[in-house]
């Protein structure tokens, strides 16, 4: 419930943001500093069941294994979302997106993209997908992909900041998160749970730290797997110039 | 139990025609007040929604009214600002045409009627009454409606060139081989709500929510239907297949054994 709050309380956060994203301006960061960190589990990984494929077998397999949770060395949890919040001004966004359907699994099954940098989704398979976003419960974009190789722009379907949960229709097993961001100060955990921030103005930020939740709760009707709500942190971290800055997550 | 079967449509029956019939008796009362006085914007849309749209939609908009109880589908929640016909891409919200295209026709295979019977003028009002329920109304604005070109004439090439795109676009996974609606996928389709929804059956030709003249199709082709897991067909495929398409679709519905009244009963723009 508590999770809950704290994520609708983001999410109007973020709205109230999307005003303010207008004005992002991109400037040079001449004494611009880094953040580096990691988010670890605490505790014991839970079991993740894997999910069942319900159709085109062929192509998808049997089943897939859950990525809710991806530990890798040292309890580092890869596929976590950080982000620097509040920034108004800063370097451009240099990385684009591309959500591609992949031997029947979104990949990347975690992103993080800015408002307004170049977003597409992309069909690696022979089969068709369609590639369905939601915000706040809320179609954004809901896409077929009939033809392999197939790529359609979703940049403008991607206007507001906030968590954007992507599903397919046709594949009850596939589902991957979006985090839409007002700037291009965000990072997304690789495989050791860390993460690296650039170019970032010296001043004091908050930084919050985003995972999708991963004790399972079964599967509905369907056999789409259920979790619990995703979980935010949020820490208070001060940049210095051209220096660096470490932050370190725990995910419970 | 006979008396059961006939009891439920019959009483269904006599409450959309009395919603209907209010409606008419409303116009002649409106046409009246209208000409009295100019409509005043807000407080217009908000008299013509309490008296004809709030049974279903509910005072807050949250398509939770006394009478949705009795309807399936649901009525609409307008809170969200998610709409099904629209000339919008995926995602966007409607326009305020496509707000008064959805009162004017009704829409078809479900409890809305057609509001043509009011005046263009309190049709526009209540839209944009409908409107302040949503606050996506006021935070976004809606993408500019797509193209329509011009439509290629129907023609048996037309529908066979249409009948390959419905395979190689895949609409048989959902829609069925034969357009009926019982593809592989149908079983498991959700609305954003988390309510089973059903891939429409084309052979039902009279029902198709957004219209089903062969533009009305191609629109919905090509902007997919909002709150549903029908798809935008932009970019998937051309504009051309998309007509091909659309005669297609429409061939599935024309089954000789259909009575000959079935064709009046199609609605008109």
């Amino acid at each position: 419930m508590r999770a809950r709050r704290e994520l609708t309380g983001l999410l109007i956060a973020g709205a109230v943001l999307a005003g303010l994203a207008w004005g992002y301006e991109e400037a040079s960061v001449p004494d611009g500093g880094s953040l580096t960190g990691s988010v670890k589990l605490a505790g014991v990984p839970p079991e993740l069941s894997p999910i069942p494929v319900k159709k085109d077998r062929d192509v998808c397999g049997e089943r897939t294994e859950s990525e809710a949770l991806v530990i890798g060395s040292n309890k580092g949890v890869k596929n976590a979302v950080i982000v620097v919040e509040g920034m108004t001004k800063g370097r451009p966004a240099e990385r684009e997106l591309t959500l591609d359907n992949a031997k029947c699994l979104f990949v990347p099954h975690v992103s993080a993209v800015m408002v307004g940098a170049p977003a597409k989704a992309k069909n690696s398979d022979p089969i068709l997908h369609n590639t369905h976003g939601f915000l706040e419960r809320i179609t954004v974009f809901n896409l077929a992909l009939p033809t392999q190789n197939q790529v359609i722009d979703i940049t403008k379907r991607l206007k507001k900041p906030g968590v954007v949960r992507v599903m397919c229709d046709a594949h009850t097993h596939m589902f991957a998160w979006i985090v839409v961001h007002d700037s291009p100060y965000f990072a997304v955990t690789g495989e050791g749970g860390n993460f690296k921030i650039d170019g970032i103005p010296p001043g004091t930020y908050k930084v919050s730290m985003w995972h999708e939740g991963f004790m399972q709760r079964g599967f509905d009707r369907d056999g789409r797997p259920l979790y619990d709500e995703p979980r935010i942190a949020t820490k208070e971290v001060s940049i210095p110039a051209k220096g660096s800055a470490t932050v370190e997550f725990e995910l419970k | 139990m006979l008396m059961r079967k006939i009891g439920i449509p019959a009483i269904f029956g006599v409450f959309l025609l009395s919603v209907v019939a209010s409606g008419f008796k409303g116009s002649t009362v409106r046409i009246r007040e209208a000409q009295a006085q100019p409509a005043s914007g807000e407080a217009e849309g908000r008299t013509v929604y309490e008296r004809y749209c709030q049974g279903c939609h509910g005072a807050e908009g949250d398509g939770k009214g006394p009478d949705s109880h009795f309807l399936d589908p649901s009525p609409r929640n307008f809170t969200t600002g998610v709409f099904k016909c629209r000339s919008t891409p995926s995602g966007s919200l409607p326009t305020d045409e496509d707000l008064l295209r959805i009162i004017t026709r009704g829409v078809h295979g479900t409890a809305m009627p057609r509001w043509k019977p009011l005046l263009e003028l309190e049709r526009r009002a209540v839209s944009q009454y409908m409107k302040s329920f949503s606050r996506r109304f006021r935070e976004e604005k809606p993408e500019p409606p797509i193209v329509i070109g011009g439509e290629p004439p129907m023609s048996r090439s037309s529908v066979d060139a249409g009948r390959k795109v419905y395979e190689r676009a895949k609409c048989w996974e959902c829609h069925g081989p034969g357009g009926k609606g019982d593809g592989p996928s149908a079983a498991t389709l959700k609305d954003d709500w988390g309510n089973p929804i059903r891939a429409y059956d084309f052979t039902n030709v009279e029902a198709f929510k957004c219209g089903s003249s062969a533009q009305d199709i191609y629109r919905t082709f090509t902007t997919g239907m909002n709150g549903t897991p029908m798809p935008s067909f932009a970019g998937a495929i051309s504009e051309e297949e998309r007509w091909q398409l659309a005669h297609y679709v429409i061939s599935l519905g024309r089954v000789p054994d259909r009575p000959i009244w079935s064709r009046f009963i199609r609605e008109k723009p």
